[in-house]
C-alpha cells in the first residue's frame, strides 16, 4: 500500500521534471563535441611495454623535450593468433601470475594500481571496506561491484611483494581525487570549493606537493582534467581546466610544472596538442593514443561521419619523439588499430591483419599487448589478451577491474575481497622470449586469420618475435599508465 | 532514425530525467550530454537492439551514481537547485514540506532508486537490472531513502501546519 510520502514524492518529481530547463541551441553541438572527444581517445586496456617511453624519460628528467621528428621503421605485421582456441592466461604465462598478500603489512586492505617491475606494485589502501568488491573505475577512483557499496580509498604506497614491505608514497590523496598513477609515482586532481587543485607525489619523494590551482569551470568538463606525470614534472592540458578557453597561454596548449613545485610554464611547441584521456567504456571502434603521447588533431578538418577528427601529429612527451601523419587515430606507435574489428597494422602502413570481431572491437596500448573480445569461449572467458611481441595469446576469465576505464599494466584475475589474497596477471613479468616454448594452439595463425599477404612475411611468434628494431623492452618495463577507464 | 534525430526527439525528455536525477540544471545538462555522447559512440550496436532510450537512461543512472560518488564536490546537500523559473513551480508544490530539498540530501544511490521508482515508475526488478544490483538492495535503498525523507518531511510539515494555525 502506498504511503502519503510516496504520493507526495511522485508529485514533487513530476513537478520538478516539468520545470526542468529545455535543451538549448547548443545542446546537440555539445553532444557532438563530446562524441568527438571520446573518439579521439583510446578505448581499450592500456598495457605496458615500450621501455623507451619510461627509461628515456627517467634518464633525462629535464623539461619536456623539444620534438625530434623521426620516421617509423618498417615493421612486419605480427601473426594473428587463433583467438578461438585459447588457453587461460594462468597456463600461458604462469610466471606472470602473482599472488599478493591480502593485506598490507599494517593490516589494511588495498587495491593494485600499477606494476612497477621486480614484484613492486603501486597500490592504494582501502580505509573503509564495508561490503562489495572494490574495483578501480574511472581514473582509478573507487568503485564497487555491485555498485552502491561503501569503499573508501586512502594512501598510495609501494608494496614490495618480495620483501613484504610497503612504503608510503603519499597519504594526502583525497578520497574524491582523480588519480593518475605512473611508474614515477602518482598525480591527482581534486576540486576544492571553486578551484581544481593539481598535486603529485613521486616514489621516494616528500609525500605529495601541491602544484597548481585553477578556477573550476562549470559545468565541469569531466573528461578534460588530464594530468601526465613524468618523472620530474606533470603536464596538463590547459583547455581542460579552462573549459575550452586557452586564454592563459595563447601559444601553448599544454602546461607543465615541476613535481617539486614552482611556476606553471607553457610547454613550448604544444599549440594544438591535447593529452590523451583514459579509455572510455562502451566505445565501439573508437581510437586514441595513450600517455605519454600528446596528439594534435587537425582542427581544420571536418569530422567524418562518425565524428572523428584526424590526428595529424603525435608527440611523445617523455622522449621527444614526434610523428607526423595524415590520420593516426588509434595508433600507439609503432602499431595502429584503425577500424572496428580486430585489425592491426604498422604505422607505416605496410599491410595489416584482421580477424572477424567476436564482439566489441577493441584494442590496446603500449604496443605490446592487445586485448578484446574473441570468438568462441563462454561468457566467463570471452576476452583475450595477445602479446604482439611473442605472438602468444590467452583467454581471460571474468575481469575484476574496469579495464575500459583504467589504464594499467596488471589484470586482476580474482575477486578482491577483504582477507583474500590478490591474484593478478603482472604484464611486466611476461618475458619477451620464452625459452623452450613451442607455439600451441593459441599461437597458430590460422589461414582465416591471415588474409593479408604481408602476414606471410612475419617471422614465427616465438623464435623471431615481431619486435621493432632497436626495441629494448625488458620484462620489467612498464609503460606510462599506460589508461580506459 | 539516425543519432541526430534521436537527440532532437528525445533530448528534452532526457534532460527532464537528468534534472530530476541530479537536482540542478547544470549537472542535468552535463549528465544528459555525456550519456548521449556515449550513446552516440555505441549507436550502431544500440540501434540494432532497438532500445537507445533505455540505453541512455541506464547510462544516466549509472553515471549519476558513479560520477557523484567520485565528485563529492558537486554536493547538493541542503541546498535548493539553482534559482530560476523552474524552482518557482517546485517551491510552490514543495511548500513548507521541503521534500525536494530533502531529496537533495539523500545519498546518490538512494536518490537514484527513488527517482527510478517514483519518476520512471520502474519496478524493483527493473531497477535492480538497470543498476546491476540485487532486488533486495533496491528495496533496502528505497526504504532507507523514504525513511530519511519521512524524517525530514514530517517535522517540516508539522511546522508548516503550526504556522498555518497561528
Amino acid at each position: 500500500m502506498r504511503t502519503e510520502i510516496e504520493d507526495r514524492l511522485e508529485a514533487v518529481l513530476a513537478t520538478a521534471a516539468s520545470a526542468a530547463p529545455q535543451p538549448g541551441a547548443d545542446f546537440i553541438t555539445g553532444v557532438r563535441g563530446r562524441v568527438r572527444r571520446h573518439r579521439r581517445r583510446r578505448v581499450m586496456l592500456g598495457i605496458c611495454g615500450v621501455a623507451a617511453v619510461v627509461l628515456a624519460g627517467a634518464l633525462v628528467p629535464a623539461a619536456v623535450r623539444h620534438p625530434a621528428r623521426v620516421d617509423q621503421p618498417a615493421l612486419p605485421p605480427p601473426p594473428m593468433p587463433d583467438l578461438v582456441h585459447l588457453r587461460p592466461a594462468e597456463q600461458v604465462w604462469p610466471q606472470a601470475v602473482v599472488e599478493l598478500p591480502a593485506r598490507l603489512p599494517d593490516g589494511r586492505g588495498y587495491v593494485v594500481l600499477l606494476a612497477l617491475g621486480g614484484k613492486r606494485y603501486l597500490v592504494r589502501s582501502v580505509e573503509t571496506w564495508i561490503q562489495g568488491e572494490p574495483r578501480l573505475g574511472y581514473n582509478f577512483g573507487p568503485w564497487t561491484e555491485p555498485p552502491n557499496q561503501r569503499v573508501k580509498l586512502g594512501a598510495v604506497e609501494v608494496l614490495n611483494a618480495a620483501a613484504g614491505t610497503a612504503t608510503l608514497v603519499s597519504a594526502k590523496v583525497p578520497e574524491d581525487a582523480e588519480v593518475y598513477p605512473s611508474p614515477a609515482g602518482v598525480a591527482w586532481t581534486v576540486v576544492r570549493g571553486s578551484t581544481v587543485e593539481f598535486w603529485a607525489a613521486t616514489i621516494g619523494g616528500s609525500g605529495g606537493t601541491w602544484l597548481a590551482s585553477y578556477p573550476k569551470v562549470h559545468p565541469v568538463d569531466v573528461f578534460g582534467r588530464v594530468v601526465l606525470l613524468l618523472p620530474d614534472r606533470i603536464v596538463f592540458e590547459e583547455s581542460a581546466i579552462r573549459g575550452g578557453s586557452r586564454s592563459y597561454y595563447p601559444d601553448a596548449s599544454l602546461l607543465s610544472v615541476s613535481v617539486r613545485g614552482g611556476p606553471v610554464v607553457p610547454v613550448p611547441g604544444s599549440t594544438g596538442f591535447e593529452l590523451p584521456d583514459r579509455p572510455i567504456a562502451g566505445v565501439d571502434g573508437g581510437s586514441g593514443v595513450g600517455p605519454p603521447w600528446a596528439v594534435r588533431p587537425d582542427m581544420t578538418a571536418r569530422p567524418d561521419r562518425e565524428g572523428f577528427v584526424p590526428i595529424v601529429e603525435m608527440w611523445n612527451l617523455a622522449t621527444g619523439q614526434r610523428i607526423v601523419g595524415r590520420d593516426m587515430r588509434g595508433c600507439d606507435p609503432p602499431w595502429c588499430l584503425p577500424k572496428e574489428g580486430i585489425v592491426l597494422r604498422p604505422m607505416n602502413g605496410t599491410g595489416s591483419l584482421s580477424v572477424p570481431p567476436g564482439g566489441t572491437a577493441v584494442f590496446m596500448a603500449g604496443s605490446r599487448f592487445v586485448t578484446g573480445y574473441r570468438l568462441g569461449g563462454t561468457s566467463k572467458d570471452a576476452r583475450f589478451i595477445w602479446d604482439i611481441t611473442t605472438g602468444l595469446a590467452a583467454a581471460l576469465s571474468r575481469l575484476h577491474q574496469e579495464t575500459d576505464e583504467v589504464e594499467t599494466n596488471i589484470i586482476q584475475l580474482g575477486e578482491v575481497r577483504p582477507g583474500r589474497p590478490h591474484r593478478i596477471l603482472d604484464l611486466t613479468a611476461i618475458p619477451l622470449l620464452i625459452p623452450g616454448a613451442t607455439p600451441g594452439p593459441s599461437t597458430s595463425p590460422g589461414p582465416s586469420q591471415s588474409p593479408n599477404p604481408d602476414a606471410g612475411q612475419s617471422p614465427g611468434p616465438v623464435d623471431s618475435p615481431s619486435q621493432p628494431p632497436g626495441d629494448s623492452r625488458s620484462p620489467s618495463d612498464s609503460r606510462f599508465p599506460p589508461a580506459p577507464s | 532514425m539516425d543519432f541526430d534525430e534521436f537527440i532532437r526527439a528525445r533530448s528534452a525528455a532526457l534532460l527532464r530525467y537528468g534534472y530530476v536525477l541530479s537536482g540542478n540544471p547544470h549537472d542535468a545538462a552535463d549528465l544528459t550530454q555525456e550519456a548521449l555522447a556515449r550513446l552516440g559512440l555505441a549507436w550502431p550496436r544500440v540501434r540494432r537492439r532497438s532500445d537507445p532510450e533505455g540505453y541512455v537512461r541506464k547510462t544516466m543512472a549509472r553515471l549519476y551514481i558513479s560520477w557523484w560518488r567520485r565528485r563529492r564536490r558537486e554536493e547538493l546537500v541542503g541546498e535548493l537547485p539553482e534559482q530560476g523559473r523552474a524552482d518557482t513551480a517546485i517551491a510552490a508544490l514543495d511548500g513548507d514540506t521541503g521534500l525536494w530539498q530533502a531529496l537533495a540530501g539523500l545519498p546518490r544511490g538512494q536518490r537514484t532508486v527513488l527517482v527510478l521508482r517514483y519518476y520512471e515508475r520502474c519496478t524493483d526488478d527493473e531497477i535492480a537490472d538497470l543498476l546491476g544490483v540485487r532486488r533486495g538492495t533496491v528495496r533496502s535503498q528505497a526504504a532507507r531513502g523514504l525513511d530519511k525523507l519521512r524524517d525530514t518531511w514530517a517535522p517540516a510539515r508539522a511546522a508548516g501546519a503550526a504556522r498555518g494555525q497561528a
